[in-house]
């Protein structure tokens, strides 16, 4: 009797194997149908010892399921080669419209979205402000050098384009009491002459955190955080003094290189380090300005520019690129 | 700044190579510009020029011979105009590289040339590129230029501007030297070994005391001007100045050394024999006119600080001096000057005559009031040395101001957690002293047992008489004003200030007051001080009865007290002279004394604190704050630990704007639309021609371009422009820019911002393709937001088809057309909210009906038409418009779904055809002729 299971289960493989699909609907029955050897077999099980029966039982079940098995591929393979004889794969389907978001776009999500997973809250202000809130609240008095370096422009009547987002800080602590915890996003202005690295209008993402027990570690350690995220897990920062007037002290942080790791090259100007952006502690007159007591509560701030992310990112070398429409540089983001 | 490292190794014993010292300048906070040094200057060798001719055949270029140490001396062709017969320079052989440039025999103008003399900047060792580079006469021809730069390596700083002691080697080397090394500076030492006294020659008169805090003036006579020594010629080159002769070598040394600009004057130009010279720092007048050194005649104004001899200007203060009493080879006697102006007014100066110079960048830094005296007192010294002259006796001073001294208090426990630090008490201490800080660890009752013994002065102050004498609220102010606690100069004002202390809790530092002897001078005012050299009057009516004396409460029962009463009898008794002074005496003498007032704490942490006197040239720090920062950088940004902020109690508000912003341009981007960015500035017939009014634009008032006068009100102008660049690119461009528009808001206020979606589209298919296009991209965003159309007031979107007038005006070829939606106004219909309506378990049926038009049918009314026929019908929408054949011109053929079901049951054949029958009487009762056979 295994004999005949074996020989019934060989020869139905061989014919699965030869036939062709059309072939296989009839062969499924005859080789699995009521009428089938192998249900012949397990038909005659009743009439066996129990031994037998179980012996038999088992090794014809097993042999129908590897027939089952077997026709259930060679329907799979048939499905696959059909398809693919056919078609030619290299051909283009139909064609959806493919839209772009700006470079400088792309950026700033991605690092508000490192922001707002790290639990900051986004806040937004005017893109024309006024002397107070542009210079004065951060510690820029009038004659102050630093409104010099910021190249401004002044509307008639002696408002401002803002020349960076820190306005919105100010405008924002006005109405919260800390914990502070935000991001403002957002486009400023400098009158300067347009070449490759200079551009009327940039953006800012500008952060401020104020509370109890804010230390100047965890400026550093938000900063490589943040770092990190953009440039890659591998990237090296460097923790350095500066010097802000709303700020104090004041760091700058630079990110070895994405491009060279660090080595030197022409991205990095062979330094092997990249100036990512300018932060510090909040100045205790700024946090007067703000209404908040210097004496109680201590802060952070940074700022950072999206387009000098996106220029070193994708190896921009013109920042005029962002300003000046062009199908041909947008179409690559 | 140039910070030759030869010059600094003076100061400072340091083994670091120019690239690790500039490292570590970094990461102290100075910004390290370039290193002269350490580039591959192969094939860069020493010339000497021998000859330089005008070349023949061009104005501009110059034939020289070189020599290189070869047997014959090099034919090089040059354009640059600082060439002289003698000077060594730096020469690139042929062969050679510099700036990525291989130098190879040249033939310039029909003559052959062998190299190259090199500029700063082609050299990339900085950005001088107004002729070649002078080498020191030292240098070796024919030697590698790399061997003559490594014993010249300079580093070149971008000194902040809150900090002009950097502009000086000497306080370079004392940032180096801090928390390093030691520091050496040359000793100030001299002789005044002419008997005139130097008040008798000059005096000096400032008018303008808030522009000229301070002016100094000594005279050096007889001094032998000739060429400087070889050492102080090298100095002035190696920080880029041109040596001239010693006596203005000294005036550019001293100010290289201190970074205090000096002038010198020729005396005897300014001297009338027998009479005092007379100067006055006064504003110009109108128009006054003043030779300056340069030969220029400038032209001043009343905005311009001015020094003058009686009536006529001999400088420009802190600026240029005057051609007439300039220093030449002739000049017997000198007057020294040294001053401080105000920075802003040398800041305006300098712009408005347009004089950059080395002494501009130090003033307009702002100087501190005891820089002149150190400069003064160097440049005589060295007068005295080099040039043999004979110091005059005294220094005639105009100093208009105190000379504030800034304590502070630093609170080690504060300072920690404020940098997230565990730094120790004692290693602040050190890194301050090693900036020149005093700082030492405060203890209150050290500081007070300091001044036992000194005498009583009634109203005794610092000004008067330091610490030589106290009276009792001058003691305890003056205890607390060496850690910056200002607590008030009278007993008033302290008593006023603090907080109530009981007998029982009496801590260290309290102080104790009682009424004590009143006199007339009790008052209900006092003098708070800010900490910085400023004051305030506040007046309180808290103590009717006045407070008479206070002392200070060291501990074990014992006060420190400055007396000149003694309480005897129920009665004051002035103490005799001999014993009115500072003393001890028990607690009880005030507790128990029944005028006792009370107790007064100001600080619950004078343990902890470290006692810091600001060092003169440092004006830049003036809180604990900037005292933070000192002991950071030098203790090192690279050592703080990385951490975040415990912000855990605080929870983010989600932004909806942003979010709705970000969601809308990710949407445009799926769908097809390319996002842009424009500048907001548009001109006068910018406006006009895309419908505006030009007053509602805001205008600004420093225009870059008379094309950008305006800020936009509307992104139309940007966006036309755009498409217009990019309209051959592509048959179909669509850009989509979310910006802000502005819009004038009334006078003094800030101008109306709305933020606008505004989709550009240019279709080569023509004006209704784009339409099409562009009322379905807005359909899209409404579907994407759940905003129905009529929940869409028009007066919020817009599409507008370019006029042949604003194609013509933007340089358009082909149609384009315009959308714009008020986003704020749109984020408003934003449905949130989504309720579930029913679903019927029944079929839905489709039914299409299509029918002629006249053209000026608006979709709108046919749906109207249809909309409430029957109850089944769900739904109808167009789904297709056709113009064109066989259509008539004014016809159009719209098609129209309709959706059926119902709740109870599936729809027979007959109630179908029924609805649709008199969904045809409707649109046949506005105009349709519905057309058969479909």
């Amino acid at each position: 009797m295994e004999e005949r299971i074996k020989k019934i289960l060989s020869e139905a493989k061989n014919s699965i194997g030869k036939a062709t699909e059309k072939d296989l609907d009839d062969l499924q029955i005859k080789l699995l149908g009521r009428k089938s050897e192998i249900n012949e077999i397990l038909r005659a099980l009743g009439t066996m010892s129990l031994s037998e029966k179980k012996k038999i039982g088992a090794l014809a079940n097993k042999a129908r399921q590897e027939i089952e098995l077997e026709i259930e591929s060679k329907r799979g393979q048939a499905q696959g080669s059909e398809t693919s004889g056919s078609i030619d794969l290299t051909a283009p389907g139909q064609n959806f419209a493919v839209g772009h978001l700006h470079p400088v776009t792309q950026v700033m999500m991605e690092i508000l979205d490192v922001f707002k997973s790290l639990g900051y809250e986004i806040a937004e202000g005017p893109e024309v402000e006024d002397d107070w809130y542009n210079f004065e609240a951060l510690n820029m008095p009038p004659e102050h050098p630093a409104r010099d370096l910021q190249d401004t422009f002044y509307l008639e009547g002696g408002n401002v384009l803002r020349t960076h987002t820190s306005p919105v800080q100010i405008r924002y602590a006005e109405k919260n009491k800390p914990p502070i915890k935000i991001v403002s996003p957002g486009r400023c202005y400098r009158n300067e002459n347009e070449d490759a690295s200079h551009s009327w209008s940039f953006h800012q993402i500008e952060g401020l955190v104020i509370d109890h027990d804010i230390s100047f570690s965890d400026l550093k350690g938000t900063l490589e955080v943040l770092a990190k995220a953009l440039l890659g897990e591998e990237t090296k920062t460097r923790f350095r003094p500066s010097f802000f007037p709303y700020t104090e002290p004041s760091a700058e942080i630079d990110a070895s290189c994405p491009h060279c790791k660090g080595i030197g090259c022409r991205s990095c100007g062979y330094s092997g380090w990249l100036e990512l952006l300018g932060s510090g502690m909040v100045h205790p007159e700024v946090l007067k300005n703000m209404g908040i007591n210097p004496e109680k509560y201590a802060g952070f701030a940074f700022g950072l520019g999206p387009e000098r992310i996106a220029a070193i990112k994708y190896e921009i070398p013109d920042v005029r690129y962002f300003w000046h429409p062009n199908i041909k540089f947008l179409e690559q983001f | 700044m140039k910070l030759p490292l030869n010059w600094l190794k003076e100061y400072v014993e340091i083994e670091m190579s120019p690239k690790e010292l500039a490292d570590r300048l970094t990461m102290i906070g100075q910004e390290v510009e370039s290193i002269l040094e350490s580039q591959n200057f192969d094939k860069v060798v020493i010339g000497e020029v021998l000859s330089v001719e005008r070349h023949p055949n061009a104005d501009k270029l110059h034939l020289t011979k070189v020599n290189v140490g070869l047997k014959d001396p090099l034919q090089i062709v040059c354009g640059a105009n600082n060439l002289s017969v003698g000077i060594k320079v730096p020469v690139v052989l042929v062969g050679g590289e510099v700036s990525g440039f291989k130098i190879s025999k040249a033939n310039l103008r029909g003559l052959d040339s062998f190299g190259m003399i090199c500029s700063e900047k082609e050299l990339g060792l900085g950005e001088d590129h107004n002729g070649i580079l002078i080498l020191d006469k030292s240098a070796r021809i024919g030697t590698n230029f790399k061997d003559y730069l490594g014993s010249n390596q300079t580093i070149e700083i971008k000194v902040q501007p809150n900090r002009p002691d950097c502009m000086g080697i000497w306080g370079l080397a004392r940032e180096i030297a801090a928390g390093k090394a030691k520091l050496v500076l040359p000793e100030v030492k001299f002789k005044e070994v002419s008997e005139e006294k130097t008040s008798d020659i000059v005096e000096v008169q400032v008018d303008e005391p808030d522009l000229c805090p301070r002016y100094m003036v000594r005279v050096v006579n007889q001094v032998k001007v000739e060429p400087s020594p070889k050492w102080l010629q090298d100095r002035l080159a190696s920080v880029g100045a041109r040596p001239i002769n010693n006596i203005v070598d000294i005036s550019n040394y001293v100010m290289f050394e201190t970074g205090q600009p000096l002038h010198f004057f020729d005396l005897d130009k300014l001297r009338e024999k027998g009479k005092k010279v007379r100067i006055k720092v006064r504003r110009s007048r109108e128009n006054e006119q003043l030779k300056t050194l340069d030969g220029t005649i400038q032209k001043l104004n009343p905005e311009i600080l001015l020094i003058s001899k009686g009536k006529e200007g001999i400088a420009v203060a802190g600026v240029m001096g005057g051609a007439d009493s300039e220093v030449d080879e002739n000049t017997k006697n000198i007057l020294v000057e040294a001053a401080v102006f105000d920075k802003t007014s040398i800041r305006k100066t300098a712009r408005e005559l347009n004089l950059r110079s080395e002494a501009v960048a130090r003033f307009e830094k702002g100087l501190p009031l005891v820089s002149p005296a150190k400069a003064i007192d160097r440049a005589v010294q060295l007068l005295a040395e080099i040039t043999k002259g004979k110091i005059t006796a005294g220094t005639v001073d105009c100093l208009s101001r105190w000379i504030w001294i800034q304590h502070l208090g630093l609170s080690v426990t504060k300072t920690n957690a404020f940098l997230g630090t565990e730094i120790k008490s004692q290693e602040m201490v050190e890194i301050l002293q090693s900036l020149g800080f005093k700082a030492e660890k405060f203890d209150l009752v050290e500081e007070a047992k300091k001044q036992l013994g000194k005498p009583y002065l009634y109203g005794a102050s610092y000004k008067k008489n330091k610490t030589d004498a106290f009276d009792c609220s001058y003691l305890t102010d003056y205890i607390y004003s060496l850690i910056n606690i200002q607590i008030g100069h009278t007993s008033l004002g302290q008593l006023h200030h603090g907080w109530e202390i009981t007998k029982n809790d009496l801590k260290p530092g309290d102080v104790l007051f009682y009424q004590g002897h009143i006199d007339k001078s009790v008052t209900n005012e006092y003098c708070k001080n800010d900490g910085q050299g400023n004051h305030t009057r506040v007046s309180t009516n808290q103590y009717p009865d006045g407070v008479g004396h206070n002392g200070l409460y060291l501990g074990k029962g014992k006060i420190i007290h400055a007396a000149a009463f003694s309480y005897q009898d129920g009665q004051w008794q002035e103490k005799p002279k001999a014993e009115q002074k500072v003393e001890i005496v028990p607690v009880e003498y005030f507790t128990d004394n029944p005028g006792y007032i009370g107790a007064r704490r100001y600080s619950d942490n004078l343990g902890d604190l470290i006692a810091v006197t600001v060092p003169w040239w440092r004006s830049d720090v003036v809180t604990n704050v900037d005292l933070n920062e000192e002991i950071a950088r030098i203790w090192g940004y690279e050592k703080l630990k990385p951490t975040l902020p415990n912000t855990l109690n605080y929870f983010p508000q989600e932004n909806k704007n942003y979010q709705f912003m970000n969601h809308l341009r990710q949407l445009l981007a799926n769908i097809g639309l390319t996002e842009i960015y424009t500048y907001p500035f548009v001109s006068g017939s910018d406006i006009l021609a895309t419908g505006g009014k030009i007053e509602q634009a805001p205008k600004v008032q420093n225009p870059l371009h008379k094309e950008q006068e305006y800020l936009r009100i509307s992104l139309a102008p940007s966006m036309l422009k755009a498409l217009s660049d990019n309209q051959f690119a592509q048959d179909i461009v669509q850009f989509f820019e979310i910006s802000q528009t502005f819009r004038n808001n009334g006078i003094g206020k800030l101008p109306q911002e709305n933020r606008l979606l505004c989709i550009g589209i240019k279709d080569d298919g023509g004006e209704e393709k784009a339409f099409d296009l562009a009322k379905g991209l807005l359909g899209r965003i409404m579907a994407e937001f759940k905003v129905t159309e009529e929940d869409l007031p028009e007066s919020i979107w817009k599409i507008e088809l370019a006029t042949q007038s604003l194609m013509t005006k933007f340089g358009l070829k082909k149609k384009a057309l315009i959308l714009s939606l008020d986003l704020a106004e749109f984020e408003k219909k934003i449905n949130h909210k989504i309720s579930y309506k029913p679903v019927s378990k029944y079929q839905y049926v489709d039914r299409d009906l299509s029918a002629i038009f006249k053209k000026s049918k608006s979709a709108k009314e046919i749906l109207e038409a249809i909309k409430g026929a029957d109850p089944l019908i769900i739904n109808s929408k167009i789904i297709d418009i056709y113009q064109g054949k066989p259509f008539g011109k004014d016809e159009k053929s719209v098609t129209i779904r309709i959706t059926l079901s119902s709740f109870e049951k599936t729809l027979e054949d007959d109630e179908i055809e029924k609805i649709t029958d008199l969904c045809t009487k409707k649109i046949s009762s506005i105009g349709g002729e519905i057309r058969s056979g479909e």
